[in-house]
């Protein structure tokens, strides 16, 4: 999330034409969205022994295993409208599983009543632009934007893990086994198709590694940032 | 708040100046087309009485729609009151962004950085390219 953030200093302020990554993470790891309090954690049994971070997206809480993340960093010409991003993101993934014959659709389009008040886990709560297999969310995003340029990050649930049982993954709901770099690799191409930019392997450049220690030391892997709220 | 008199930054935040107890205060909002933009709002982040802003940087941060962005100060100043009421009643800046919807009033610091800002049809005019 460091290196995400020195890629959006990057593009909103030296001219950086995006950039799109895809991650795991080294163990599960509990990601709180931006504004949502250290001490709601507690609401969360099973993710206890995960260590927390702190998001500088919107959304609600992430339980990071058996999921792939994505950030995607991009002039902000690309998404002047807030959800013009998530449609374009969701829409090629829907678009994606489906060659695999799996059905997933826009929550917007599924939804037969509300939801009632906002859960802890972002995997809990359904907006528009969420992606859902029957009434199972499996994808989400969310955006930080600046002067310039915008930060999406999202999460493709994969399958089910102990630190957030009452999630099913995609795994589980199709029956299918989900090869994530496989699915990064074409969800990437279509996302390049449609978003009209041509996209290369590329790697952090020195000064934005150096970017993304002093994010890593002044926020992401900072206890100060992790429990401001 | 009359917003064809107002003053905009290219960043949506509308100003109002007046004279009051001999000193220069501006009030700020944003303007009904970035609420729009926005959509619905759910977070809200003001900054405290007494801190010093400076034109073009942040002085607070809204969420909507799981999109966190900055508010970006159009004037040089102290902030003398915050709308503290503002984060627990958000739907007031889509009702009414122009009065009731006051973010903060700030004691400015000078004049000269009002010449950056624009007036009513010119920020209409970019309004309308971003739209």
């Amino acid at each position: 999330m460091s290196l995400d953030e020195a890629l959006l200093d990057q593009v909103g302020e030296n001219g950086r034409t995006g950039c799109l990554r895809f991650y795991f993470w080294d163990q599960p790891t509990l990601s709180l969205g931006y504004f949502q309090s250290h001490r709601s954690r507690d609401r969360h049994t099973f993710s206890q022994a995960c260590p927390l971070v702190r998001r500088s997206t919107g959304g609600g809480a992430i339980v990071h295993a058996e999921e792939l993340t994505y950030s995607l960093v991009l002039p902000v010409r690309h998404a002047s409208q807030v959800t013009r991003l998530y449609e374009i993101c969701h829409q090629t993934l829907i678009a994606e599983l489906s060659t695999r014959g799996i059905v997933a659709t826009r929550w917007g389009q599924a939804r037969r009543g509300s939801v009632g008040d906002e859960p802890f886990l972002c995997f809990l709560r359904r907006s528009e632009d969420d992606i859902v297999i029957g009434r199972h969310k499996i994808a989400g995003s969310a955006q930080r934007r600046r002067r310039g340029g915008v930060l999406q990050h999202g999460s493709v649930l994969l399958r089910k893990t102990c630190h957030a049982p009452e999630l099913a993954g995609i795994e589980d709901l199709s029956a299918l086994r989900i090869d994530p770099y496989e699915l990064a690799r074409r969800w990437s191409a279509r996302l390049g198709d449609c978003l009209g930019v041509g996209l290369c392997r590329g790697r952090p450049t020195a000064g934005e590694v150096e970017q993304a220690a002093r994010y890593r030391s002044q926020k992401f892997g900072n206890r100060q940032w992790t429990h401001r709220r | 708040m009359n917003e064809e008199q107002l003053l905009y930054a290219p960043t949506h935040e509308w100003v109002h100046v007046a004279e009051e107890n001999g000193e220069r205060i501006a009030t700020i909002g944003i303007s009904a087309f970035a609420v729009e933009l926005l959509t619905d709002l759910v977070y809200m982040e003001l900054p405290e009485v007494g801190k010093e802003l400076i034109q073009g940087e942040e002085f607070g941060e809204v969420e909507s729609v799981k999109a966190v962005s900055p508010l970006y100060s159009p004037v040089n100043g102290q902030v003398v009151a915050v709308n503290s009421e503002l984060p627990d009643r958000l739907e007031t800046l889509s009702d009414d962004p122009y009065n009731e919807g006051w973010i903060l009033k700030v004691k400015l610091a000078g004049d000269a950085e009002l010449a950056n800002l624009m007036d009513y049809p010119t920020y209409q005019k970019q309004c309308a390219e971003e739209g």
